[in-house]
């Protein structure tokens, strides 16, 4: 068990998360950064984290924690790993490294501050976190209060099962990462898109504005969508039926269902990212739609923080996917195999 | 409008979005339920899931096993072979709703926002004004005459967006500006040309005429008619809304709390478009109930 004394802005317990309801309106949630949980789990000899929206397993629950962290007593002896955001972490007062398989006495306290680098830190425990599994998945979708702990984010005073560990403690103590798994991306913010699906509703003067400037990301923010700050993007002129049936404004749609990682532009201004609890249905034009790889990247920018869009092609998306898949895997199997 | 060609169009490295057109007509929907359930049958190579909205429908497939292009491939190729939408015919559960119009609580929803946001006239007669009817009695006449077609969920989990299946029963309303911040749970309301069931309390921006007992999500799988899913509809479903009383409405209610509450529903039905649409040819439409 875990002692959770005190929760941090918003700590939740995530895996991989349930993609495949999107037809139901359930959204997938589950890591907002898939690949610093997998970093976690793959250090303390977890089952590994898989892409967002991938047919994969979800992998080990861990706890994501956004800009301010918890503080946890462990009851018993465990390992644990620290991914993604720098929260400044101290075990039992002392510095604690990231990104490093540690272990952990029962009694000890882990303390988490505020961020450093990145949004969202990870933790990941040898065994992961054990709530019960809906719809697959132990997932937290915290706007429809599902999954996780009771479908919400962690409170001072609760407590967390632990799962069996799948590798002796001994044997992942210590353990880092390999040289070819970065802990951070190269270039943290230029965000990777694929345009459209409804960019053709824009001028080109409108696409050229919305891959040329900066953007910057507002606190208005969360899981469900992240908003942006920046110019107003220029559209073609709608058909008069279009108010009838879509709406007056000048990006409003017939609803269609948003693709994790869509760009709504409402109204031509402040474009929201859709995040992994995205609302599934909605009536504005996505300018373009993040590729799912670099989804963290975008969970790990604080408001107020820069960033960039860079077009990409759908085939070019899947490379980038895939190759940190396999280097996840491989890494994985390395490792098994006793290193 | 309804696209010569249907368009599609890539969101991002793992969805496909395939648009029919762009205005609310239950014709695309129909072909993107046609096109879901033709992927269904076929077992398309590489497709997650398929979530028809009411125009156009995504597809989520697995980067690993077929390529962007590949997909579109195929897909088009079904679409050719689905032919014209009189030959769709979908499967179709039939769902009664009792469902208590000009309630005590969606009443109380519209007094509150008016003493605390913006005054508004009294939904169900604004509705009905606007429509031309005579008042917020043949409202319920109307809005209740028809069965509803559930074109697609979303928005929360398990909340269907309706479309009146008889054109005499169609009316068009703007939505709340700037929206409502509370909504009963299970209100019946509109906006636009679309009719949406809350399956929980939440915000919301439609005008608001009923409230219903029954539940349409099930986190705790209390009712059989959920079978496996914790949402009660699938696209393509229909729903009858059916007027109750107070008194009938608190029994239904009482029986959903106990758990003894079966929903009236049946499912030995097929949709055949061809005999819709010849159905529909036949009425009058500037018929009112």
């Amino acid at each position: 068990m875990i002692d959770v004394l005190q929760a941090g802005i918003q700590t939740t317990v995530q895996d991989g998360g349930r993609p495949g309801y999107l037809s139901r309106g359930i959204p997938p949630a589950g890591a907002q950064d898939y690949y610093a949980l997998a970093l976690g789990n793959l250090l303390v000899g977890n089952s590994l984290t898989p892409p967002p929206l991938s047919r994969e397993p979800p992998g080990d629950a861990g706890l994501e924690m956004l800009l301010r962290g918890p503080t946890l007593r462990f009851e018993r002896d465990t390992v644990i790993a620290l991914t993604g955001a720098d929260m400044a972490p101290a075990l039992d007062g002392q510095p604690m490294p990231m990104f490093e398989a540690v272990p952990v006495k029962a009694g000890a306290t882990l303390a988490l501050g505020y961020v450093k680098r990145g949004a969202r830190g990870y933790l990941a425990i040898a065994g992961g976190i054990d709530v019960p599994l809906y719809l697959n998945s132990r997932a937290t979708y915290i706007r429809g209060s599902q999954g996780g702990l009771g479908g919400r984010a962690l409170k001072a005073g609760d407590r967390l099962s632990l799962g069996t560990p799948r590798a002796s403690s001994g044997r992942v103590a210590g353990r880092k990462l390999p040289d070819d798994l970065a802990p951070w991306p190269e270039r943290p913010n230029e965000i990777h898109v694929v345009l459209g699906p409804q960019d053709f509703m824009f001028t080109p003067e409108g696409v050229e504005t919305f891959l040329g400037v900066e953007w910057k990301l507002s606190p208005v923010s969360d899981r469900m969508g992240m908003r942006l700050i920046g110019p107003k993007l220029a559209l073609h002129e709608r058909p008069a039926y279009l108010v009838r049936d879509a709406g007056s404004g000048p990006t409003d749609i017939v609803d269609d269902v948003i693709p994790i990682g869509g760009i709504q532009v409402p109204g031509g201004i402040e474009p929201i990212v859709m995040g992994v609890e995205n609302p599934t249905a909605g009536g504005y034009a996505k300018i373009a739609t993040v590729i799912t790889n670099d989804l963290g990247k975008m969970g790990q920018l604080v408001p107020g923080a820069m960033l960039r869009f860079k077009a990409i092609g759908a085939n070019q998306a899947r490379e980038i996917g895939l190759a940190q898949w396999r280097a996840l895997k491989a890494a994985e199997a390395t490792m098994r195999a006793g290193a | 409008m309804i696209y010569d060609e249907p368009r599609f169009l890539p969101g991002g490295d793992r969805y496909v979005l395939i648009e029919f057109g762009n205005e609310m007509n239950l014709e695309l929907n129909f072909l993107a339920q046609g096109l879901a359930s033709a992927i269904a049958q076929n077992k398309t190579k590489g497709v997650v899931e398929t979530a028809p909205c009411f125009a156009s429908m995504l597809v989520h497939y697995e980067a690993d096993q077929i390529s962007y292009a590949d997909l579109v491939k195929e897909l088009r190729g079904l679409i050719g072979n689905l032919g014209s939408p009189e030959n769709i015919e979908l499967d179709s559960r039939l769902f009664y709703f009792e469902t208590m119009y000009l309630d005590p609580w969606t009443k109380a929803c519209i007094e509150d926002y008016s003493a605390k946001i913006t005054p508004k006239e009294y939904d169900p007669a604004f509705v009905a004004r606007i429509n031309g009817l005579k008042d917020e009695h043949q409202l319920v006449r109307v809005h209740s005459g028809t069965e509803y077609w559930v074109a697609s969920l979303g928005f929360w989990p398990g909340l269907p967006f309706l479309m009146p299946l008889d054109p005499r029963a169609m009316i068009t309303c703007p939505k709340y500006n700037p929206p409502r911040t509370w909504t009963p749970q299970g209100t019946v309301g509109m906006g636009g040309s679309a009719s949406a069931i809350y399956p929980v309390a939440t915000p919301g921006g439609y005008q608001l005429f009923g409230r219903t007992p029954v539940p349409i999500w099930d986190y705790e799988r209390r009712f059989e008619a959920f079978g496996d899913s914790i949402v009660l509809f699938r696209p393509g479903d229909r729903i009858k809304f059916v007027t109750v009383d107070k008194a009938q409405y608190d029994d239904v209610e009482a029986r959903v709390k106990d758990g003894s509450y079966i929903h009236n529903m049946v499912g030995y039905q097929k949709f055949s478009v061809k005999n819709y649409k010849a159905w529909v040819g036949s009425l009058d439409r500037s018929q009112r109930f």
